[in-house]
């Protein structure tokens, strides 16, 4: 398959930001939504019965849903959905800004199902809520008001509506 | 989420970024970007590094606290 120049600059770009050099200069300069405030809660029960879930920004979706939109420069701050009951190969990866090769071989990489059905099978959480939400992390500029007004609070009440005890948050 | 009632602990690659969120709790890994649990087909390491960011939750008293892990990439065994 023959490759833009767009898409050879964006592939470029995410195989440079592999070296560790480069990650950390780009963090130190990188502007994010400040926040005050650190909000706080506990567990309300012991971990062994505690229902969790996963939240990623990696881009992972269902194969069957629409993809994130790569051509909008400040990203797309959509939610998806994913079942707790999904396997490995039902999921895809959608997100030109890493390198995601290892993590298109074992999605748990980013999104570590696997290992939390396992911990439920341990007995060291009591269960794995009934879905998991993704999003895609480069957002910017216009978008980043949809992802703290919008998506964020949506994720919420739906960790909240799926009897979610406790939430994990994985990044790309 | 928080705000809400519902406790959170997150993976962090970058914790330049982290800090100015400032979320509730955060792992620091020095892992490259794409890679929060580690490599591919390490189902160990995944473990490891679910039940660090749990305990985190069981056992955190510190608001915005962010821990960082000693995991070398690559080198360190969880076998």
């Amino acid at each position: 398959m023959k490759l833009t120049p767009q898409a050879l600059l964006k592939r470029a770009m995410t195989l440079l930001f592999t070296l560790p050099s480069v990650q950390r200069r780009w963090a130190r300069n990188y502007r994010a939504i400040q926040s005050e405030e650190i909000p706080w809660a506990r567990l309300s029960k012991p971990l062994s019965r505690c229902r969790v879930a996963l939240v990623t920004s990696g881009g992972v979706l269902l194969r069957s849903d629409p993809p994130f939109d790569m051509k909008d420069p400040d990203g797309d701050p959509s939610l998806r959905v994913i079942p707790s009951s999904a396997a490995p190969e039902d999921l895809h990866i959608i997100h030109d800004y890493y390198d995601h090769r290892d993590a298109d071989r074992d999605v748990n990489v980013v999104l570590p199902m696997t290992a939390l059905r396992a911990l439920v099978t341990e007995g060291v959480i009591g269960e794995v809520g009934p879905r998991h939400y993704s999003l895609m992390g480069h957002i910017q500029g216009r978008h980043l008001n949809t992802l703290r007004e919008r998506t964020a609070p949506e994720v919420a009440a739906m960790l909240v509506r799926d009897g979610v005890d406790l939430a994990l948050f994985t990044p790309a | 989420m928080e705000a809400r009632g519902l406790p959170t602990a997150g993976i962090t690659l970058a914790p330049e970024v982290t800090a100015q969120v400032r979320p509730p709790r955060s792992y620091h890994l020095r892992y490259p970007f794409g890679h929060p649990l580690g490599e591919p087909a390490k189902p160990a390491q995944h473990r490891q590094i679910l039940l660090d960011l749990l305990a985190m939750v069981q056992h955190g008293e510190t608001p915005g606290e962010m821990r960082a892990a000693n995991y070398l990439w690559r080198r360190h065994r969880f076998d």
